[in-house]
Formats: structure tokens, sequence, C-alpha cells
């Protein structure tokens, strides 16, 4: 396998790892860092792309990323607080009184 | 190699400032009213002056330079077309029907002032959004857009409902916007290109596409569609429409919609419809078969519902099956999009206004209105509860209602351009449609109060934002010939 490859594995290995955590762990906070963990296994594959084809558009992109990764988790951690006030706890089971 | 070789650094002319106009004035419109809107007693009034002024303003300066030249900014990242104004046109009506939607709710729920700066910022991104072509940028603009409305939908602070609600719509939304990123990245490793142009014409010269630019295009398909509510992705629809402040789901519900459609129609015209690839006909029929599902399970589900913003949660979900036959359709009939704007356009302004009717009934912090709660509300407050009947035939698509006109041209270009089978499952659906959205109407005029009343909120604002949005329903279903001659003319 060249480097390219391993390193596309590598990246795509680290997006299903993420989506598990997303989708099986009941934690908010883990669910955040499974949703940060998505948006750098895509910079990840992003920069490799861009280092093989030669281009540096993908690999500029890669900063606006980060940027909003960190938007993003500030505005999630918020969400949690609010979370927290109303329920008393962050794990997700206990947020389900809408339903019908 | 430097990087002002490769990015050479062109300074923006007076053409190019004049189209960015509107998006620099809404960013500093809403920059501004965040600030305004801490002021210790008018922060409320000053932030919605303010908010509403930049809304003004940047509709003065969109509607001025709607018939200029084409621009392209960034290397085609950003293209200004009177096509891509007259969308963004239409999102500054939708934001600024919500701004009077907002105001007087806003006190009434405890929303803090921000919320004017964040619908500002929501529409900045959506207008980016219709205005782009570049994959990359489109996750700028849709991060912008939907990072505004996750603190939107979570606002109503002391309400269990709006953090449950807010938390499913953040976590949800996070991972759609992964998708897209990695989806979008999968396809340039597959095309070598960001630009939806370019990926399309290079897929008409090689037509047989690693299996990687498959897997990208089904991540950045299912992203979408998760955005725009079609059935295997729509968990997340009738909580936020439930949880979220009223005047916040009439936003989502138009706004949100219309961008998060127009960005779908786009990926799916140049990366979808192509059709010298033959491994594509499989992601085509997906595109069906989710149409066909969204518009059987929205339309039945919602009979089942007696509260009535999860009953119109329900129903949006249908509309998007319509809006997905008439995605169908562009691609077996090389029909252009103006059907489907001019039914979104239609159904937005009755989706507000009947967000506007609901919040003018809700109490704080109330989850929602049952049927039982509005039985005979037609007949204490007239003029709402005709308004309110307007919205819904209009959704239902009866005529004399812009609603009809629009699932009218909807339906016939699906059926010229051969997408038979869909459009029939399309208008038996609907036909059930219309015993949830009349027993609406029939619990308000035919059914005395069951105990259980609602008290008249009077907010002004909401009343205000009602009678623009039963004007237009009203209007565009009378006389709707000249809206339709100009979408057709600018989407040439």
């Amino acid at each position: 396998m060249t480097n390219d490859v391993l390193v596309q594995t590598l990246a795509a290995v680290l997006f299903t790892i993420g989506i598990l955590v997303v989708l099986l762990r009941r934690d908010t906070i883990m669910v955040l860092m499974g949703i940060e963990l998505l948006l750098n296994s895509a910079n990840l594959s992003l920069v490799a792309f861009s280092k093989s084809a030669a281009m540096i558009e993908g690999q500029l992109q890669v900063f606006f990323v980060i940027t909003i990764a960190a938007a993003e988790s500030a505005i999630g951690l918020s969400i949690l607080i609010n979370l927290y006030r109303n329920f008393g706890s962050i794990k997700t089971q206990n947020a389900s009184t809408l339903k019908g | 190699m430097n990087l002002i070789d490769v990015f050479p650094l062109t300074a923006l002319g007076a053409s190019d400032f004049l189209n960015l106009g509107p998006v620099l004035i809404l960013t500093f419109g809403a920059v501004l009213s965040i600030l305004l809107g801490t002021h210790k007693d008018k922060g409320h009034y000053l932030a919605f002056g303010m908010s509403l002024a930049s809304v003004l303003a940047a509709f003065l300066v969109n509607y001025a330079m709607v018939f200029s030249s084409d621009v392209s900014i960034l290397g085609e990242t950003l293209i200004f077309s009177p096509f891509t104004k007259t969308l963004s046109l239409m999102l500054l009506v939708f934001s600024g029907i919500a701004i009077f939607l907002t105001f007087g709710h806003d006190k009434k729920e405890g929303l803090l002032a921000e919320i004017y700066g964040l619908i500002l910022f929501s529409v900045t991104g959506m207008i980016l959004m219709v205005s782009t072509q570049h994959l990359l940028f489109m996750f700028i603009a849709l991060e912008i857009m939907s990072l505004a409305i996750y603190v939107m939908v979570a606002m109503r602070r002391t309400s269990r409902f709006s953090a449950e609600a807010g938390l499913k719509y953040f976590i949800l939304g996070g991972l759609a916007s992964a998708l897209f990123l990695y989806g979008s990245s999968l396809v340039f490793g597959a095309t070598g290109s960001f630009q939806l142009e370019s990926i399309s014409y290079f897929l008409s010269s090689h037509p047989n596409p690693s299996y990687i630019y498959y897997v990208g295009l089904g991540l950045i398909l299912t992203a979408m569609l998760f955005k725009v509510g079609a059935v295997p992705f729509h968990g997340w629809v009738p909580d936020v429409y439930q949880g979220a402040s009223t005047n916040i789901t009439g936003f989502m519900g138009a706004a949100v919609k219309f961008t998060a459609f127009m960005a779908l129609t786009k990926i799916s015209q140049h990366l979808v419809f192509v059709p010298q690839v033959s491994g594509l006909s499989w992601f085509q029929n997906y595109v069906w078969l989710i149409a066909a599902a969204s518009m059987i399970y929205g339309n039945f589900v919602a009979i089942s519902q007696n509260e009535i913003k999860r009953m119109l949660s329900f129903s949006t979900i249908a509309h998007t099956g319509y809006l997905l036959l008439g995605l169908c359709a562009m691609n077996v009939g090389e029909t252009s999009s103006e059907d489907l704007i001019i039914y979104l356009f239609f159904y937005a302004l009755s989706n507000l206004g009947a967000f506007a009717v609901i919040s003018q009934f809700e109490e704080k912090n109330q989850k929602d209105l049952t049927l039982d709660q509005i039985a005979g509300i037609g007949l204490k407050h007239p003029l709402l509860g005709a308004f309110f009947t307007l919205f819904l035939l209009s959704m239902a698509g009866i005529p004399l209602t812009s609603g009809f006109i629009g699932k009218y041209g909807l339906f016939s270009s699906a059926v010229n351009s051969g997408e038979v089978p869909l459009v029939v499952i399309a208008v038996l659906t609907s036909v059930v449609s219309v015993y949830y959205y009349l027993r609406v109407i029939i619990y308000m005029f035919m059914k005395d109060s069951a105990g259980e009343e609602v008290t008249f909120q009077g907010l002004k604002g909401a009343g205000l934002a009602a009678f623009i949005s039963a004007v237009a329903t009203l209007q565009f279903g009378l006389f709707p010939r000249a809206i339709i001659s100009f979408v057709k003319m600018i989407s040439k």
C-alpha cells in the first residue's frame, strides 16, 4: 500500500469510529467529541487528497473547517449547559419528553 | 510555488461590492443589532428595528441589482446571477416576515434580544448557500446557517422541550454537516475539483468514475436529505418543530427548507443527473424511492396527530416528498427548477402564516396546541380563523390559493416529463392530506370549545406577519401569472 492509500484508510477508520461514537454513546460530551472526530477525519482526508493531487485548495479549506469546528463545539457546550439546567443530567436518555 | 501564484489576489471592483452588498449589510446589521440588544430597557425594540432596517436595506440593494450582469467572485466560487439574486430576494422576504413574527413573541417566551441578530446571521448563510457552486464553500454557508439555527431552537431557556429539541437538532445536524464535508472530500479525491460544474464536466468525459466518487456522493446526498427532512432522515423534524419557539419553527419551515432544497437541487443537477454515467442510475432510483416514501409516510402519520404543530411537521415531510418528485422530474425531462422554486416560495409563505396564527394562541413554554384547545376559536376570532383556514387550504392545494398553483405546476410538469407513477402516488396522498387539514378547520369553526380555553395573546407583530402571508397567499392564488413568468424568465 502506498502512503496515500494508508492515510485515506486511516481517515475512513477515524470517520467510522466517529459515527459509532455519535450513534452509540449516551453521554452528550462523548457525542460532541465524536462530532469533532468526524470533522477532523474529514480534514485528514482533504489534506491527503490535495497533497496527492498537488492542489492547494483542500489544504486551505482545512483552516476554515477548524474554525467552524471550534464554533460548533462552543455552541454544543452551551446547549449542554442548557440541557443540564433543565434536566439535571446530560445523558441523552433523560431528554425524551417529545414523543407521539 | 508561492501561495500568491496559486491564488492571485484580485481587488474587488465596484460591481462586486454592490453584488456582495446584501451579505455585507446583513452581517454588519446582525452585529449591530446584537450590540443594541444589550440596552437595558429598550433592547428588544432597538434590535428589532435594526434587524428590520438591515433586511429592508439588503432587500433594496438586492432588488436594484437583480438584472445587472453576472458577477463571479473568488474564481467562480460565488456567482451572482439574476437567478441567485431572485432566490436571495425570496429569502429576504421570509426573514422580514419572521422578524415581525418574532416581535412580541420574544417577550412572551423570554427569548433574548440576540434572536434578531441570529436571524440575520442565518439569512446571510442562506444567501451564500444559494449563490455558490463550490462544495466546500457550500459547507461553510451551511454551517453559518445551521449554527445560528441551533441556538435559536434552544433559545427558550426555561423550557425542557426546547433544550431537548436543541440537543437533538445539534447532534443530528452536526452529523449531517460532517457527512457533507467527508463526502465532498471524497468527491474531490475522485474528480479533482470542488466546483460543481467542473465535476459535472469531468463526469461527462469520464463515464466510469472510481467507486470513491459514489461513496462521497452518497454521503453528500444523505446530508442534504437530512437537512430537507426526507423520510429515512426525518426523525428530528417533529421534535424540533414542537420544541422550538413557534416563530423559529415558522422560520425554519420556510427559509431553511427553501435553502436546503435549492442546494440539493444544485447538487443533484450537477452530480447525480449526468446521463453519461450509467452508475448513477442507482442514485436516481434512490431519490425516487425517498420521494415516494416521504409522501406516503408524512401524509399517513399526520392523520393520527392531535397536536397542531406536530401535525404540520409531518405535513412538511410530505411536502418534501412532493418537492423530491419535482427533482426526479428534472432528471427525466430536462426541465429546469422553476416549478420547484414557485412551489417552495408559495409553501414557505403559507407555512410562515400558519405558525404566526398558532403563536397568537400559545402560552409561555407551551409545547403545542391540541385540537381540543382550538375548538371554537374560529368563531371567537373570525379573522385569525379565516387566515388559518386559508393557509391550511393552501398547503392542501385547494384552488384559489397559492398552494394550488404551486402544486399544479409541479405535478403537470412532472407528468409532461414522464414521471407518471410518482405523480399518481403524489395525487393520491395529497387527497389523504386534505383530511387532516380540513379536520383542523372543522374543529375551529364547527365544534364548541371543550373546557380547555386558550387565551388570545394579541401579538401585533405576529398578526402583521399572518396578514402579509395571507395577502400573498390569496394574491398569488388568484393572479399567479406575473410571478410565474418572472421566475421562468430568470431561470432561463
